[in-house]
Protein backbone atom coordinates (compact mmCIF):
# COMPACT_ATOMS: atom_id res chain seq x y z
CA UNK A 1 0.00 0.00 0.00
CA UNK A 2 1.75 3.46 -0.37
CA UNK A 3 0.71 4.53 2.59
CA UNK A 4 2.67 2.35 4.30
CA UNK A 5 5.65 3.74 1.77
CA UNK A 6 5.23 6.54 2.58
CA UNK A 7 4.96 5.78 6.19
CA UNK A 8 8.56 4.15 6.09
CA UNK A 9 10.73 7.29 5.79
CA UNK A 10 8.63 9.17 8.27
CA UNK A 11 9.22 6.30 10.81
CA UNK A 12 12.65 6.16 10.12
CA UNK A 13 13.34 9.99 10.54
CA UNK A 14 11.26 10.06 14.30
CA UNK A 15 13.44 7.00 15.20
CA UNK A 16 16.58 8.04 14.11
CA UNK A 17 15.86 11.26 16.05
CA UNK A 18 15.10 9.38 18.75
CA UNK A 19 18.08 7.04 19.33
CA UNK A 20 20.14 8.62 22.00
CA UNK A 21 23.61 8.78 20.31
CA UNK A 22 25.80 7.20 22.41
CA UNK A 23 29.52 8.62 22.84
CA UNK A 24 32.13 6.10 23.71
CA UNK A 25 33.97 7.44 27.27
CA UNK A 26 37.59 6.89 26.42
CA UNK A 27 38.56 6.53 30.33
CA UNK A 28 35.78 3.58 30.71
CA UNK A 29 36.66 1.87 27.71
CA UNK A 30 40.57 2.34 28.98
CA UNK A 31 39.96 1.15 32.20
CA UNK A 32 37.89 -1.87 30.55
CA UNK A 33 40.69 -2.66 27.99
CA UNK A 34 43.31 -2.78 31.15
CA UNK A 35 41.27 -5.08 32.62
CA UNK A 36 40.88 -7.20 29.86
CA UNK A 37 44.77 -7.00 29.46
CA UNK A 38 45.22 -8.07 32.81
CA UNK A 39 42.87 -11.08 32.66
CA UNK A 40 44.34 -12.31 29.60
CA UNK A 41 47.58 -12.04 30.72
CA UNK A 42 46.48 -14.31 33.88
CA UNK A 43 45.62 -16.88 31.46
CA UNK A 44 47.84 -19.40 31.53
CA UNK A 45 48.93 -21.07 27.93
CA UNK A 46 50.26 -24.47 27.88
CA UNK A 47 52.02 -25.88 24.74
CA UNK A 48 51.25 -29.32 24.57
CA UNK A 49 53.59 -31.58 22.27
CA UNK A 50 52.25 -33.83 20.56
CA UNK A 51 53.21 -37.93 20.70
CA UNK A 52 55.11 -37.72 17.23
CA UNK A 53 57.01 -34.05 18.70
CA UNK A 54 57.95 -36.24 21.81
CA UNK A 55 58.89 -39.23 19.58
CA UNK A 56 61.06 -37.18 17.63
CA UNK A 57 62.52 -35.52 20.60
CA UNK A 58 63.60 -39.01 22.15
CA UNK A 59 64.89 -40.05 18.81
CA UNK A 60 66.96 -36.85 18.26
CA UNK A 61 68.94 -36.98 21.60
CA UNK A 62 69.94 -40.53 21.30
CA UNK A 63 73.77 -40.79 21.97
CA UNK A 64 75.59 -41.52 18.71
CA UNK A 65 77.25 -44.17 20.18
CA UNK A 66 73.52 -45.70 20.03
CA UNK A 67 73.42 -45.42 16.59
CA UNK A 68 76.57 -46.46 15.85
CA UNK A 69 76.21 -49.50 17.69
CA UNK A 70 73.11 -50.42 16.28
CA UNK A 71 74.39 -49.58 12.50
CA UNK A 72 77.69 -52.09 13.34
CA UNK A 73 75.18 -55.11 14.63
CA UNK A 74 73.04 -54.60 11.22
CA UNK A 75 75.80 -54.60 9.22
CA UNK A 76 77.64 -57.41 10.78
CA UNK A 77 74.37 -58.76 11.11
CA UNK A 78 73.59 -58.77 7.06
CA UNK A 79 77.12 -59.49 6.61
CA UNK A 80 77.42 -62.82 8.63
CA UNK A 81 73.96 -63.84 7.68
CA UNK A 82 74.72 -63.34 3.92
CA UNK A 83 77.73 -65.49 3.92
CA UNK A 84 76.16 -68.08 5.93
CA UNK A 85 73.12 -68.34 3.60
CA UNK A 86 75.91 -68.88 0.51
CA UNK A 87 78.46 -71.22 2.58
CA UNK A 88 76.97 -72.87 5.25
CA UNK A 89 75.74 -76.64 4.34
CA UNK A 90 73.59 -77.25 7.89
CA UNK A 91 70.54 -74.84 9.00
CA UNK A 92 71.07 -75.31 12.30
CA UNK A 93 74.67 -72.99 12.04
CA UNK A 94 71.86 -70.31 10.28
CA UNK A 95 70.06 -70.90 13.69
CA UNK A 96 72.47 -70.82 15.78
CA UNK A 97 73.55 -67.80 14.17
CA UNK A 98 70.42 -66.38 14.03
CA UNK A 99 69.48 -66.67 17.80
CA UNK A 100 72.72 -64.88 18.70
CA UNK A 101 72.28 -61.75 16.65
CA UNK A 102 68.32 -62.07 17.86
CA UNK A 103 70.26 -62.13 21.77
CA UNK A 104 72.36 -59.73 21.09
CA UNK A 105 69.66 -57.53 19.53
CA UNK A 106 68.61 -55.67 22.56
CA UNK A 107 71.82 -54.25 24.19
CA UNK A 108 71.71 -51.12 22.68
CA UNK A 109 68.83 -49.87 23.74
CA UNK A 110 69.07 -51.56 27.09
CA UNK A 111 71.98 -49.39 27.14
CA UNK A 112 70.65 -46.50 26.62
CA UNK A 113 68.02 -46.76 28.71
CA UNK A 114 70.45 -47.16 31.46
CA UNK A 115 72.28 -44.11 30.08
CA UNK A 116 70.33 -41.65 32.47
CA UNK A 117 71.20 -43.88 35.66
CA UNK A 118 74.78 -44.24 34.26
CA UNK A 119 74.91 -40.52 34.55
CA UNK A 120 73.05 -39.46 37.15
CA UNK A 121 70.11 -37.93 35.54
CA UNK A 122 67.29 -39.62 36.95
CA UNK A 123 66.49 -37.70 39.29
CA UNK A 124 66.92 -34.35 37.36
CA UNK A 125 65.21 -36.09 34.43
CA UNK A 126 62.19 -37.25 36.71
CA UNK A 127 61.10 -33.14 37.47
CA UNK A 128 60.60 -32.05 33.74
CA UNK A 129 56.96 -32.57 32.21
CA UNK A 130 57.80 -36.05 31.31
CA UNK A 131 58.71 -37.33 33.95
CA UNK A 132 61.37 -40.92 34.44
CA UNK A 133 58.25 -43.22 34.18
CA UNK A 134 57.15 -41.82 30.82
CA UNK A 135 60.28 -41.23 29.02
CA UNK A 136 61.41 -44.94 29.95
CA UNK A 137 58.11 -45.96 28.61
CA UNK A 138 58.80 -44.08 25.15
CA UNK A 139 62.37 -45.28 25.09
CA UNK A 140 60.99 -48.50 25.56
CA UNK A 141 58.38 -48.50 22.72
CA UNK A 142 61.46 -46.63 20.52
CA UNK A 143 63.32 -49.54 21.13
CA UNK A 144 61.17 -52.29 20.78
CA UNK A 145 60.09 -50.78 17.40
CA UNK A 146 63.52 -50.76 15.98
CA UNK A 147 64.51 -53.79 17.87
CA UNK A 148 61.24 -55.46 16.01
CA UNK A 149 62.60 -54.06 12.56
CA UNK A 150 65.75 -55.64 13.26
CA UNK A 151 64.13 -58.77 13.98
CA UNK A 152 62.23 -58.60 10.73
CA UNK A 153 65.16 -58.39 8.54
CA UNK A 154 67.20 -61.23 11.00
CA UNK A 155 63.78 -63.39 10.10
CA UNK A 156 64.33 -62.66 6.70
CA UNK A 157 68.04 -63.43 6.16
CA UNK A 158 67.83 -66.36 8.39
CA UNK A 159 64.62 -67.93 6.03
CA UNK A 160 66.47 -67.91 3.10
CA UNK A 161 69.10 -70.44 4.51
CA UNK A 162 66.66 -72.77 6.61
CA UNK A 163 63.52 -74.30 5.66
CA UNK A 164 61.27 -73.58 8.40
CA UNK A 165 58.23 -71.30 7.44
CA UNK A 166 58.47 -67.47 8.41
CA UNK A 167 56.30 -68.10 11.95
CA UNK A 168 58.15 -70.81 13.22
CA UNK A 169 61.32 -68.95 12.57
CA UNK A 170 59.67 -65.75 14.41
CA UNK A 171 59.13 -68.35 17.50
CA UNK A 172 62.59 -69.68 17.11
CA UNK A 173 64.38 -65.81 17.09
CA UNK A 174 61.64 -64.56 19.50
CA UNK A 175 62.82 -66.72 22.31
CA UNK A 176 66.67 -65.69 22.68
CA UNK A 177 65.40 -62.17 22.12
CA UNK A 178 62.62 -62.56 24.74
CA UNK A 179 65.05 -64.58 27.43
CA UNK A 180 68.25 -61.77 26.85
CA UNK A 181 65.64 -59.42 27.39
CA UNK A 182 65.15 -61.21 30.65
CA UNK A 183 68.47 -60.88 32.21
CA UNK A 184 69.13 -57.23 30.66
CA UNK A 185 66.43 -55.89 32.70
CA UNK A 186 67.57 -57.88 35.64
CA UNK A 187 70.93 -56.32 35.44
CA UNK A 188 69.36 -52.67 34.26
CA UNK A 189 69.12 -51.24 37.96
CA UNK A 190 71.84 -53.89 39.50
CA UNK A 191 74.60 -50.89 38.98
CA UNK A 192 73.97 -47.23 38.73
CA UNK A 193 76.96 -45.97 37.02
CA UNK A 194 79.29 -46.07 34.44
CA UNK A 195 80.37 -49.52 35.03
CA UNK A 196 76.48 -50.84 34.23
CA UNK A 197 77.85 -50.54 30.27
CA UNK A 198 80.02 -53.36 31.29
CA UNK A 199 77.61 -55.57 33.01
CA UNK A 200 74.98 -55.52 30.54
CA UNK A 201 77.74 -56.08 28.25
CA UNK A 202 78.84 -59.53 29.42
CA UNK A 203 75.21 -60.18 30.37
CA UNK A 204 74.89 -59.96 26.47
CA UNK A 205 77.93 -62.34 25.76
CA UNK A 206 76.13 -64.77 28.14
CA UNK A 207 72.68 -64.18 26.53
CA UNK A 208 74.67 -64.85 23.14
CA UNK A 209 76.34 -67.87 24.11
CA UNK A 210 73.26 -69.49 25.91
CA UNK A 211 71.28 -68.74 22.84
CA UNK A 212 73.28 -70.73 20.53
CA UNK A 213 73.24 -73.63 22.46
CA UNK A 214 69.83 -75.23 21.23
CA UNK A 215 71.31 -75.36 17.29
CA UNK A 216 73.34 -78.10 19.34
CA UNK A 217 70.25 -80.20 19.56
CA UNK A 218 68.38 -81.14 16.41
CA UNK A 219 65.19 -82.19 17.44
CA UNK A 220 64.89 -79.03 19.39
CA UNK A 221 63.81 -77.12 16.12
CA UNK A 222 61.65 -79.95 15.20
CA UNK A 223 57.83 -79.20 13.69
CA UNK A 224 56.84 -81.28 17.15
CA UNK A 225 58.27 -78.53 18.96
CA UNK A 226 57.07 -75.76 18.25
CA UNK A 227 54.56 -75.89 20.59
CA UNK A 228 57.02 -75.97 23.60
CA UNK A 229 58.90 -72.91 21.84
CA UNK A 230 55.36 -71.20 22.02
CA UNK A 231 54.77 -71.98 25.83
CA UNK A 232 58.31 -70.64 26.56
CA UNK A 233 58.04 -67.65 24.44
CA UNK A 234 54.65 -66.87 26.13
CA UNK A 235 56.11 -67.60 29.83
CA UNK A 236 59.02 -65.27 28.99
CA UNK A 237 57.07 -62.38 28.12
CA UNK A 238 54.89 -62.68 30.92
CA UNK A 239 57.90 -62.26 32.83
CA UNK A 240 59.37 -59.35 30.70
CA UNK A 241 56.12 -58.29 31.37
CA UNK A 242 56.53 -58.11 35.29
CA UNK A 243 59.80 -56.71 34.68
CA UNK A 244 58.58 -53.95 32.79
CA UNK A 245 55.96 -53.17 35.06
CA UNK A 246 58.01 -53.40 38.18
CA UNK A 247 60.63 -51.34 36.99
CA UNK A 248 57.98 -48.42 35.93
CA UNK A 249 56.42 -48.74 39.23
CA UNK A 250 59.94 -48.06 41.22
CA UNK A 251 60.43 -45.19 38.90
CA UNK A 252 57.50 -43.50 39.78
CA UNK A 253 58.00 -44.21 43.76
CA UNK A 254 61.46 -42.51 43.44
CA UNK A 255 64.07 -45.11 45.26
CA UNK A 256 65.10 -46.11 41.80
CA UNK A 257 66.18 -42.47 40.85
CA UNK A 258 67.72 -41.16 44.04
CA UNK A 259 71.74 -42.39 44.72
CA UNK A 260 71.43 -41.15 48.70
CA UNK B 1 49.50 -16.02 44.02
CA UNK B 2 51.16 -19.85 44.21
CA UNK B 3 51.37 -21.43 47.64
CA UNK B 4 52.75 -24.45 48.44
CA UNK B 5 51.57 -26.55 51.54
CA UNK B 6 53.49 -29.16 53.17
CA UNK B 7 51.17 -30.88 55.33
CA UNK B 8 52.21 -33.28 57.93
CA UNK B 9 54.80 -34.31 55.65
CA UNK B 10 57.21 -37.69 56.51
CA UNK B 11 59.12 -39.77 54.56
CA UNK B 12 60.47 -43.37 56.17
CA UNK B 13 63.46 -45.60 54.77
CA UNK B 14 63.09 -49.03 56.54
CA UNK B 15 63.84 -48.14 60.29
CA UNK B 16 65.06 -44.58 59.35
CA UNK B 17 62.87 -41.48 59.75
CA UNK B 18 63.90 -38.94 57.26
CA UNK B 19 61.34 -36.13 57.65
CA UNK B 20 59.05 -36.14 60.25
CA UNK B 21 55.92 -34.59 60.23
CA UNK B 22 56.63 -31.50 58.99
CA UNK B 23 54.02 -28.91 58.00
CA UNK B 24 54.86 -25.38 56.72
CA UNK B 25 53.78 -23.40 53.88
CA UNK B 26 55.95 -21.23 50.97
CA UNK B 27 54.59 -18.39 49.14
CA UNK B 28 56.70 -15.56 47.06
CA UNK B 29 59.59 -14.86 48.22
CA UNK B 30 63.37 -16.72 49.15
CA UNK B 31 63.62 -19.53 51.54
CA UNK B 32 66.94 -20.89 53.27
CA UNK B 33 66.58 -24.34 54.34
CA UNK B 34 69.65 -25.01 56.22
CA UNK B 35 70.40 -27.95 58.43
CA UNK B 36 73.43 -30.37 59.08
CA UNK B 37 73.88 -33.41 56.70
CA UNK B 38 71.27 -35.94 57.10
CA UNK B 39 69.14 -33.24 58.68
CA UNK B 40 66.57 -33.92 56.24
CA UNK B 41 67.16 -31.13 53.85
CA UNK B 42 67.30 -33.42 50.52
CA UNK B 43 64.62 -35.31 51.44
CA UNK B 44 62.35 -32.51 51.67
CA UNK B 45 63.27 -30.80 48.59
CA UNK B 46 63.03 -34.12 46.70
CA UNK B 47 59.69 -34.74 47.48
CA UNK B 48 58.73 -30.97 47.09
CA UNK B 49 59.78 -32.02 43.77
CA UNK B 50 57.43 -35.11 43.40
CA UNK B 51 60.46 -36.93 42.76
CA UNK B 52 59.93 -39.17 46.15
CA UNK B 53 56.46 -40.55 47.43
CA UNK B 54 56.06 -39.26 50.91
CA UNK B 55 55.14 -41.87 53.77
CA UNK B 56 52.81 -40.03 55.48
CA UNK B 57 51.27 -36.31 54.81
CA UNK B 58 51.43 -34.68 51.62
CA UNK B 59 52.67 -31.51 49.62
CA UNK B 60 49.87 -29.35 48.17
CA UNK B 61 50.19 -26.81 45.32
CA UNK B 62 47.51 -24.15 45.84
CA UNK B 63 45.55 -26.59 47.93
CA UNK B 64 45.89 -29.48 44.99
CA UNK B 65 48.47 -32.28 45.79
CA UNK B 66 51.09 -32.72 43.40
CA UNK B 67 50.47 -36.16 42.89
CA UNK B 68 47.36 -35.12 41.14
CA UNK B 69 48.88 -32.51 39.30
CA UNK B 70 51.29 -34.31 37.80
CA UNK B 71 52.96 -33.02 34.77
CA UNK B 72 50.94 -29.41 35.17
CA UNK B 73 53.03 -29.34 38.52
CA UNK B 74 56.36 -29.89 37.41
CA UNK B 75 56.06 -27.45 34.33
CA UNK B 76 56.24 -24.99 37.17
CA UNK B 77 59.20 -26.22 38.62
CA UNK B 78 63.31 -26.02 38.15
CA UNK B 79 65.45 -28.29 40.26
CA UNK B 80 68.95 -27.96 40.45
CA UNK B 81 70.06 -31.46 42.56
CA UNK B 82 72.92 -31.44 44.72
CA UNK B 83 74.36 -34.56 42.60
CA UNK B 84 73.92 -32.42 39.54
CA UNK B 85 74.03 -35.07 36.55
CA UNK B 86 74.92 -34.69 32.89
CA UNK B 87 75.96 -36.08 29.89
CA UNK B 88 79.31 -35.55 29.08
CA UNK B 89 79.57 -35.58 25.56
CA UNK B 90 76.72 -33.43 24.92
CA UNK B 91 77.65 -29.48 24.64
CA UNK B 92 76.05 -27.23 27.46
CA UNK B 93 74.10 -26.21 23.95
CA UNK B 94 72.84 -29.77 23.46
CA UNK B 95 72.24 -30.24 27.10
CA UNK B 96 70.43 -27.12 27.25
CA UNK B 97 67.94 -27.81 23.98
CA UNK B 98 67.66 -31.63 25.68
CA UNK B 99 66.57 -30.15 29.02
CA UNK B 100 63.85 -27.92 27.11
CA UNK B 101 62.84 -30.62 24.65
CA UNK B 102 61.73 -32.69 27.77
CA UNK B 103 60.35 -29.62 29.68
CA UNK B 104 57.83 -29.24 26.62
CA UNK B 105 58.82 -25.94 25.61
CA UNK B 106 57.37 -24.68 22.29
CA UNK B 107 60.96 -24.61 19.77
CA UNK B 108 61.38 -21.09 19.11
CA UNK B 109 60.72 -20.64 22.74
CA UNK B 110 63.46 -22.94 23.40
CA UNK B 111 66.06 -21.57 21.57
CA UNK B 112 65.34 -18.22 23.15
CA UNK B 113 64.84 -19.20 26.68
CA UNK B 114 68.48 -21.19 25.90
CA UNK B 115 70.13 -18.20 24.42
CA UNK B 116 68.98 -16.53 27.42
CA UNK B 117 69.87 -18.79 30.77
CA UNK B 118 73.53 -18.78 28.50
CA UNK B 119 73.78 -15.25 29.17
CA UNK B 120 72.38 -14.74 32.19
CA UNK B 121 74.50 -17.52 33.44
CA UNK B 122 77.88 -16.56 32.03
CA UNK B 123 77.95 -19.39 29.89
CA UNK B 124 78.40 -16.95 26.44
CA UNK B 125 80.82 -17.86 24.77
CA UNK B 126 81.80 -21.74 26.26
CA UNK B 127 78.36 -23.08 25.47
CA UNK B 128 79.97 -25.02 22.18
CA UNK B 129 82.30 -26.86 24.18
CA UNK B 130 81.73 -30.58 25.56
CA UNK B 131 80.24 -30.37 29.04
CA UNK B 132 82.65 -33.05 30.74
CA UNK B 133 85.54 -29.75 29.98
CA UNK B 134 84.02 -27.62 31.98
CA UNK B 135 85.37 -26.98 35.84
CA UNK B 136 83.23 -27.32 38.77
CA UNK B 137 81.76 -23.70 38.89
CA UNK B 138 80.89 -23.86 34.76
CA UNK B 139 79.06 -27.24 36.03
CA UNK B 140 76.82 -25.42 38.54
CA UNK B 141 76.32 -22.65 36.19
CA UNK B 142 75.17 -25.04 33.38
CA UNK B 143 72.88 -26.44 36.42
CA UNK B 144 71.20 -23.14 37.16
CA UNK B 145 70.96 -22.68 33.36
CA UNK B 146 68.57 -25.65 32.89
CA UNK B 147 66.35 -24.79 36.07
CA UNK B 148 65.95 -21.52 34.73
CA UNK B 149 65.17 -23.09 31.33
CA UNK B 150 61.14 -22.89 32.00
CA UNK B 151 60.82 -20.01 33.80
CA UNK B 152 60.00 -21.57 36.80
CA UNK B 153 57.64 -20.10 39.46
CA UNK B 154 58.98 -22.64 42.29
CA UNK B 155 62.75 -22.78 41.89
CA UNK B 156 64.41 -25.65 44.82
CA UNK B 157 67.84 -25.67 44.55
CA UNK B 158 69.78 -28.47 46.77
CA UNK B 159 73.41 -27.36 47.80
CA UNK B 160 73.81 -24.85 45.01
CA UNK B 161 77.14 -23.52 45.62
CA UNK B 162 78.82 -26.70 47.00
CA UNK B 163 82.18 -26.61 45.53
CA UNK B 164 82.08 -22.77 44.21
CA UNK B 165 84.70 -20.10 45.10
CA UNK B 166 83.61 -16.75 46.55
CA UNK B 167 83.54 -15.42 43.35
CA UNK B 168 81.16 -17.87 41.58
CA UNK B 169 79.08 -17.53 44.94
CA UNK B 170 78.56 -14.10 45.33
CA UNK B 171 77.35 -14.67 40.85
CA UNK B 172 75.51 -16.91 42.14
CA UNK B 173 73.53 -14.64 45.17
CA UNK B 174 73.25 -12.37 42.49
CA UNK B 175 71.55 -14.58 40.24
CA UNK B 176 68.99 -15.90 42.82
CA UNK B 177 68.00 -11.92 43.86
CA UNK B 178 67.44 -11.04 40.31
CA UNK B 179 64.95 -13.56 40.35
CA UNK B 180 63.40 -13.76 43.48
CA UNK B 181 60.36 -11.76 42.38
CA UNK B 182 57.10 -13.30 41.81
CA UNK B 183 58.58 -16.93 42.76
CA UNK B 184 59.25 -19.52 45.33
CA UNK B 185 62.77 -19.90 45.66
CA UNK B 186 63.58 -22.99 47.97
CA UNK B 187 67.43 -23.15 48.81
CA UNK B 188 69.20 -25.97 50.59
CA UNK B 189 72.59 -25.29 52.15
CA UNK B 190 74.87 -25.99 55.18
CA UNK B 191 76.84 -22.84 54.61
CA UNK B 192 75.08 -20.04 56.39
CA UNK B 193 76.45 -17.23 54.38
CA UNK B 194 74.90 -18.29 51.03
CA UNK B 195 71.34 -17.75 52.00
CA UNK B 196 71.86 -14.94 54.50
CA UNK B 197 72.24 -11.76 52.91
CA UNK B 198 69.07 -13.11 50.36
CA UNK B 199 66.47 -15.32 52.31
CA UNK B 200 63.63 -13.84 53.51
CA UNK B 201 62.60 -16.14 55.26
CA UNK B 202 64.86 -19.33 57.49
CA UNK B 203 63.92 -23.02 57.70
CA UNK B 204 65.92 -25.25 60.29
CA UNK B 205 65.44 -28.84 59.98
CA UNK B 206 67.37 -31.39 62.13
CA UNK B 207 66.58 -35.30 62.41
CA UNK B 208 64.03 -34.60 60.08
CA UNK B 209 62.04 -31.86 62.00
CA UNK B 210 61.43 -28.46 61.39
CA UNK B 211 62.53 -26.37 64.62
CA UNK B 212 62.77 -23.06 63.64
CA UNK B 213 60.74 -21.06 61.26
CA UNK B 214 61.34 -17.06 60.64
CA UNK B 215 62.86 -14.32 59.29
CA UNK B 216 66.89 -14.00 59.63
CA UNK B 217 66.38 -11.72 62.38
CA UNK B 218 63.23 -13.48 64.15
CA UNK B 219 65.48 -16.55 63.80
CA UNK B 220 68.78 -15.00 65.34
CA UNK B 221 66.74 -13.65 68.19
CA UNK B 222 65.82 -16.72 69.40
CA UNK B 223 69.98 -17.28 70.76
CA UNK B 224 69.93 -13.40 72.13
CA UNK B 225 71.68 -14.02 74.95
CA UNK B 226 73.35 -16.94 74.31
CA UNK B 227 76.14 -15.31 71.92
CA UNK B 228 79.38 -14.68 74.15
CA UNK B 229 82.71 -12.96 72.80
CA UNK B 230 85.91 -13.01 75.37
CA UNK B 231 89.60 -12.43 74.66
CA UNK B 232 91.67 -15.15 76.67
CA UNK B 233 94.84 -16.46 76.29
CA UNK B 234 95.67 -19.50 73.85
CA UNK B 235 95.91 -22.43 76.07
CA UNK B 236 92.18 -20.68 78.19
CA UNK B 237 90.82 -21.01 74.43
CA UNK B 238 91.92 -24.34 74.25
CA UNK B 239 90.06 -25.20 77.27
CA UNK B 240 86.92 -23.55 76.14
CA UNK B 241 86.89 -25.07 72.71
CA UNK B 242 86.60 -28.07 74.61
CA UNK B 243 84.01 -27.19 76.57
CA UNK B 244 81.58 -25.45 74.43
CA UNK B 245 80.79 -24.44 70.78
CA UNK B 246 82.86 -22.48 69.52
CA UNK B 247 81.85 -19.78 66.65
CA UNK B 248 85.17 -18.13 66.08
CA UNK B 249 88.62 -17.83 67.27
CA UNK B 250 90.72 -15.35 66.40
CA UNK B 251 94.39 -14.35 67.37
CA UNK B 252 95.13 -10.83 68.32
CA UNK B 253 98.48 -9.79 70.07
CA UNK B 254 99.26 -12.62 71.68
CA UNK B 255 95.57 -13.69 72.87
CA UNK B 256 92.38 -15.06 71.63
CA UNK B 257 89.82 -13.52 70.59
CA UNK B 258 86.76 -16.11 71.05
CA UNK B 259 83.25 -16.05 69.89
CA UNK B 260 81.31 -18.82 71.88
CA UNK B 261 77.54 -20.04 71.76
CA UNK B 262 76.15 -21.42 75.22
CA UNK B 263 73.36 -21.17 77.32
CA UNK B 264 75.31 -20.12 80.20
CA UNK B 265 78.19 -17.08 80.23
CA UNK B 266 81.39 -19.39 79.50
CA UNK B 267 83.90 -16.76 81.58
CA UNK B 268 82.80 -13.90 84.15
CA UNK B 269 84.35 -11.44 81.87
CA UNK B 270 82.44 -12.75 78.54
CA UNK B 271 80.52 -10.16 76.85
CA UNK B 272 77.09 -11.11 75.55
CA UNK B 273 77.30 -10.74 71.44
CA UNK B 274 74.60 -10.09 68.98
CA UNK B 275 73.52 -13.34 67.24
CA UNK B 276 74.18 -14.16 64.01
CA UNK B 277 73.08 -16.58 61.57
CA UNK B 278 76.26 -18.62 62.17
CA UNK B 279 75.62 -18.46 65.90
CA UNK B 280 71.95 -20.70 65.54
CA UNK B 281 73.45 -22.93 63.10
CA UNK B 282 75.94 -23.86 65.81
CA UNK B 283 73.41 -23.28 68.49
CA UNK B 284 71.46 -25.84 66.78
CA UNK B 285 73.31 -27.93 64.96
CA UNK B 286 76.55 -28.64 67.01
CA UNK B 287 76.65 -32.53 67.49
CA UNK B 288 79.93 -32.38 70.49
CA UNK B 289 79.74 -34.88 73.83
CA UNK B 290 76.64 -35.41 75.85
CA UNK B 291 77.60 -32.77 78.07
CA UNK B 292 77.03 -29.84 75.61
CA UNK B 293 73.82 -31.85 74.53
CA UNK B 294 72.47 -31.00 78.08
CA UNK B 295 73.37 -27.86 77.96
CA UNK B 296 70.83 -27.73 74.83
CA UNK B 297 68.26 -29.33 76.13
CA UNK B 298 66.63 -32.72 75.65
CA UNK B 299 67.70 -35.19 73.00
CA UNK B 300 66.84 -33.73 70.04
CA UNK B 301 66.34 -36.96 68.01
CA UNK B 302 63.55 -37.88 70.16
CA UNK B 303 60.56 -37.73 68.19
CA UNK B 304 57.85 -35.33 69.48
CA UNK B 305 54.35 -35.05 68.26
CA UNK B 306 53.03 -30.99 67.69
CA UNK B 307 55.85 -29.59 67.52
CA UNK B 308 55.34 -25.56 68.03
CA UNK B 309 57.86 -24.68 65.44
CA UNK B 310 57.80 -20.97 66.27
CA UNK B 311 60.00 -22.02 69.68
CA UNK B 312 63.09 -23.79 70.43
CA UNK B 313 62.49 -27.72 70.40
CA UNK B 314 64.71 -28.71 72.48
Amino acid sequence: MKRGRNIEPWLKKEWIAEQKIYRIDPDKKEKAMAEIRAEAKEQVLWYQPGLPEIMAGQLQYLSAGYWILQGALLAVMLAVMYWMNRNAEDAMACMAAGSAFAAFAGVTGIQELGRSMAYHMTELEQTFYLNIKQMLALRMILFAGMDLLFLTVLAILTRQGTDWGIGELCIYLLVPFAASHIVYFSVLTLVKNRRARYIQTGAAILSVVISMMPAMVQEAYRTASVPVWTGILVCMLAVLGIQIRTLLQKAAKGELLCWN
Amino acid sequence: MLELTLDRLTKRYHNKIALDQVSTEFTQGVYGLLGANGAGKTTMLRLLCDILDPTEGEVLCNGTPIRRLGGEYRRLLGYLPQDFGYYPDFTALRYLRYIAALKALPPQTARDKVEECICLTGLKGEEKQKIRTYSGGMLRRLGVAQALLNDPRILIMDEPTSGLDPRERIRFRNIISSLSRDRIIILSTHIVSDVEYIADEILLLRAGQLIQKGTVTEVAEQVKGRVWECMVSPAEAEELGQKYAVANLKNLAGMVKVRIVSDEKPIPQAEEAEPALEDVYLYYFDQAGPQKRQTYGENPYERKENVDVSDRAL
